[in-house]
């Protein structure tokens, strides 16, 4: 396992490596990004002068060479709007997104499984149609347009929940949220809602495919025919079969969320990485998208590799060296 | 005698409570724009609104971007190139040190010399050549040539504390350097989330208005328009046009409206005969660039509905142009007249220019950098579609536009595009983006169309070696006035500034479009 685990980190070192090559030529091709920072009142001469200090009049690899330097010191670049350093920006602004993820993710997948191991157990009944047929309203509909009407229904039609921004936080063990606080609840609520309802229309989804993969499979006929309760079988038998894709499943889709979950950041105006590299775009801040780049590489290598073991962990027939 | 033991007690119980009947008027702002914390590391106009509540700088400009004395009280030129400033004094910082000329050469020094700013504020105060303090209360300017805008480039230095000129623009992020001698004092601040002030009680100047006054930046507009109208903010800056009518219907809610800096005009490749983006109406390359004739300039002028353009795409948040400055300073020109409206007119222009059946044309724009940018783009195609001219609308993100845009080798730049340059009180949009372009003078960087003409150029050259304002304004309104003949850019119009507040609020709105909290009060 800790070979394995070893393996798995150089492969991700490549992994950002690689990437980083990519996405330096990348936002290279689109030009230079200085025409669009500087004041345009400036005097030529100071504008060549900021081109020149801030390197961008060398040739492409000796940037990037530059670059390199610097990142394997830990220095991402510092941010052209706000000169601030980009890793400590996404650093400090990560924490706002994990909770807001976490939160989601435990919403779709409090609500989600026991919906899709009803669907799956019982897909002909009212219910289990009504289940299936939500999780595809629910994968169907924007979500900046599910945000937008939950904002004008509650925030300023009732006016109980607030229109966005993140709550208060407190401190317990160390750990710092806005889920410690009745201030941070209220915030919380309506852009977790929102975007919790993509990985519970896949949770639903997937669950019931997997409960109706194992359901015909033998262990499970044999404990009907045993005579044991529905409930027992799904919890206690079925749910962990199904675990393995679910958690592979559920891995990638929090990835994703951490990393790009733009829209609900944006629409409740929620302080976390979404909103930066969203801004960082659309300003040309050229380190900040590097660092965040890399840093969401660095999130899924790290996910990923989270997942394999977990899942080789709950399945004992996974050998993590390969088959012998 | 207990009627009169009672009243005394009852008056002694009402002055004993007066004190808390006072409320604490409180203002939160919903922002699109976030703050640089370093008050030297980028020279934005977004960024000097916040610092105007905290800085003080030698000069400021008021909401009609007229210049006039802050922590100077008067200035003199004892010679061409040296100016010298008096300081108000008994002026205190927000950590109760005193300000001294000390101060501000550091300060200067600072904004002239700080690394790794990706906007340096060098570009405002480029003529400065040293700074020195004569006295206590007097502070010597020297600078390399004859500068009469010098006012307006100081007003955008902020003064902090001797002590903390060799602060790295890390501590100002962290807030520990927040010290300045502003209305407001630095409380806390959120990277991404809020900034918040307090009253400074020895503020010199007019007592500020708030005790507290918290910035919450929330860029999206939709997000924003839905803070006010929940009231979580008390007022909303850059309200978007299509927004404007839902808040005026909304019963809590007062919208202001007010004239800006900002003129938005459509620039011409008038410089290669092999335009990018012109070809003839079948699509073959042309012998000639069309735009180099005046009449075809002149029919796309009139072939525009600026009336249309400011009431319908704007929504009312607009106001024609006659030139692309903006009509409050004294440089416009009011013998100009406003293009009229023409399409018979452009067509018959045009054929006696030798294109009775137009040309192709595509028209470039940003569609996220001024107000409805992508709509304009739209409006313009459709407009000049009817003049006969096969349009094409690109519309791009600023990200893009602008590195190309500014691109000034030949294969570079576009044919015909949008751009809006503000008007300001140094008058910069004559010798950068009128005056035709000179790399080696320096001179024309936002002319993107390499329009080029010597009666212009002479004019400018004259406004830029006047020895003070009024002269160079003569020459700048000289400059425009024959431009404008010659139809060198298509004039648009000038942007409105629409800000929004609770019911209970007014709110006076700035020319540059900087919110500042003081221009609020409650009524």
């Amino acid at each position: 396992m800790f070979l394995y685990t070893v393996i798995r980190l150089g492969q991700g070192a490549l992994l950002l490596l690689a990437m980083s090559v990519l996405v330096f030529v990348a936002i290279y091709a689109i030009g230079n990004p200085i025409t669009m920072l500087i004041n345009p009142s400036s005097p030529q001469e100071v504008i060549d002068e900021t081109i020149r200090r801030l390197g961008l009049d060398q040739p492409l690899y000796v940037q990037y060479l530059r670059f390199l330097a610097q990142a394997v010191q830990g220095n991402l670049g510092v941010s052209y709007i706000s000169s601030q350093p980009a890793l400590r920006l996404i650093v400090e602004r990560f924490p706002a997104t994990l909770e807001l993820t976490l939160t989601a993710m435990t919403i779709a997948s409090v609500i989600g499984i026991p919906l899709g191991l009803v669907a799956g157990y019982r897909p002909n009944s009212p219910l289990g149609r009504a289940i299936g047929t939500i999780s595809i309203i629910g994968i169907s509909l924007p979500s900046f347009w599910i945000g937008l009407m939950l904002i004008t229904i509650f925030s300023i039609r009732f006016g109980i929940l607030p229109t966005g921004g993140r709550g208060q936080t407190a401190s317990i063990l160390g750990f710092e949220s806005s889920l410690f606080t009745r201030n941070g609840w209220s915030h919380i609520v309506m852009p977790a809602i929102n975007l919790c309802f993509f990985p519970m229309a896949m949770i639903i989804r997937l669950t019931r495919a997997g409960v109706r993969e194992n359901i015909t499979s033998n262990h499970i006929r044999y404990a009907r025919a045993k005579g044991l309760s529905s409930t027992r079988i799904l919890f206690g038998y079925i749910l962990p079969s199904i675990s393995i894709p679910l958690i592979t499943v559920l891995g990638i889709v929090f990835g994703v969320l951490l990393a790009f979950g733009v829209v609900t950041e944006t629409v409740f105006a929620w302080p976390g990485i979404g909103k930066l590299i969203i801004e960082a775009i659309r300003t040309g801040d050229r380190p900040i998208i590097i660092a965040y780049l890399l840093f969401t590489v660095l999130l899924f290598a790290l996910i990923n590799l989270a997942v394999d073991i977990l899942c080789a962990i709950i399945d004992p027939r996974i050998s993590l060296s390969g088959a012998r | 005698m207990k009627k009169v033991i009672l009243r005394a007690l009852v008056c002694a119980g009402l002055s004993l409570s007066l004190p808390t009947l006072s409320h604490s008027a409180d203002l939160t702002i919903g922002a699109r724009a976030e703050l640089a914390m370093d008050p030297h590391s980028q020279w934005l106009d977004t960024n000097t609104a916040y610092y105007n509540h905290i800085y003080s700088a030698l000069t400021k400009i008021d909401e009609k971007s007229q210049i006039g004395p802050d922590l100077a009280l008067s200035w003199q030129t004892v010679s061409p190139t040296e100016w010298h400033f008096k300081l108000r004094p008994g002026i205190k910082f927000h950590n109760d040190e005193a300000l001294t000329a000390r101060d501000v050469v550091a300060s200067i020094q600072r904004a002239r010399t700080l690394p790794n700013a990706t906007s340096p504020y060098t570009g405002a105060i480029s003529s400065v050549q040293d700074v020195s303090a004569i006295d206590d209360l007097t502070v010597s300017v020297k600078t390399t040539r004859a500068d009469p805008a010098l006012l307006y480039g100081l007003g955008y230095i902020s003064i902090i504390p001797e002590s903390l000129t060799k602060a790295t623009t890390d501590s100002f992020n962290t807030g520990t350097s927040v010290i300045g001698s502003g209305p407001y004092k630095f409380v806390s601040y959120r990277a991404g989330d809020r900034i918040v002030m307090e009253r400074n009680p020895g503020y010199y100047g007019a007592k500020p208005r708030w005790d507290k006054v918290m910035f919450r930046f929330i860029a999206d507009d939709g997000a924003r328009v839905a803070a006010l109208l929940g009231g979580d903010v008390d007022l909303i800056d850059f309200v978007p046009p299509r927004l404007i009518e839902r808040l005026k219907s909304a019963p809590n809610v007062n919208v202001f409206t007010g004239v800006s800096d900002r003129p938005i005009y459509l620039i011409m490749d008038t410089e290669r005969d092999d335009s990018p983006f012109i070809r003839g109406s079948n699509g073959e390359k042309l012998t000639k660039n069309p735009l180099k004739d005046r009449r075809v300039r002149e029919a796309l002028t009139i072939g525009i509905d600026r009336n249309l353009m400011a009431k319908r795409v704007m929504e009312g948040a607009a106001e024609p142009a006659s030139q692309p400055v903006a009509p409050h300073f004294a440089y416009s020109n009011p013998s100009v007249p406003m293009p009229g409206y023409n399409v018979d007119e452009a067509k018959k222009l045009m054929a006696a220019a030798g294109y009775p059946n137009g040309f192709s044309l595509s028209v470039h724009c940003t569609n996220d950098r001024y107000v409805n940018d992508e709509k304009i783009c739209q409006a313009i195609g459709q407009m000049l579609s009817r003049v006969g001219l096969k349009m094409d609308v690109q519309t791009l993100p600023r990200s893009v536009f602008f590195p190309m845009a500014t691109n000034h080798k030949p294969e570079g730049r576009y044919s015909f595009l949008l751009l809006g340059y503000a008007s300001s009180g140094d008058a910069g949009f004559f010798p950068n983006a009128l005056h035709s372009y000179s790399a080696e003078k320096k001179l024309g960087s936002w002319n993107l169309g390499h329009y080029s003409n010597a009666e212009v150029d002479a004019a400018i050259g004259r406004g830029l070696a006047a020895s003070d304002l009024k002269g160079r304004y003569a020459a700048f309104s000289d400059a425009i006035k024959v431009a404008m003949d010659d139809r060198a850019l298509i004039p648009l119009y000038t942007q409105s500034v629409v800000v929004a507040t609770k019911k209970g609020l007014s709110y006076t709105t700035w020319a540059n479009e900087r919110t500042i909290a003081d221009s609020a009060s409650a009524n």
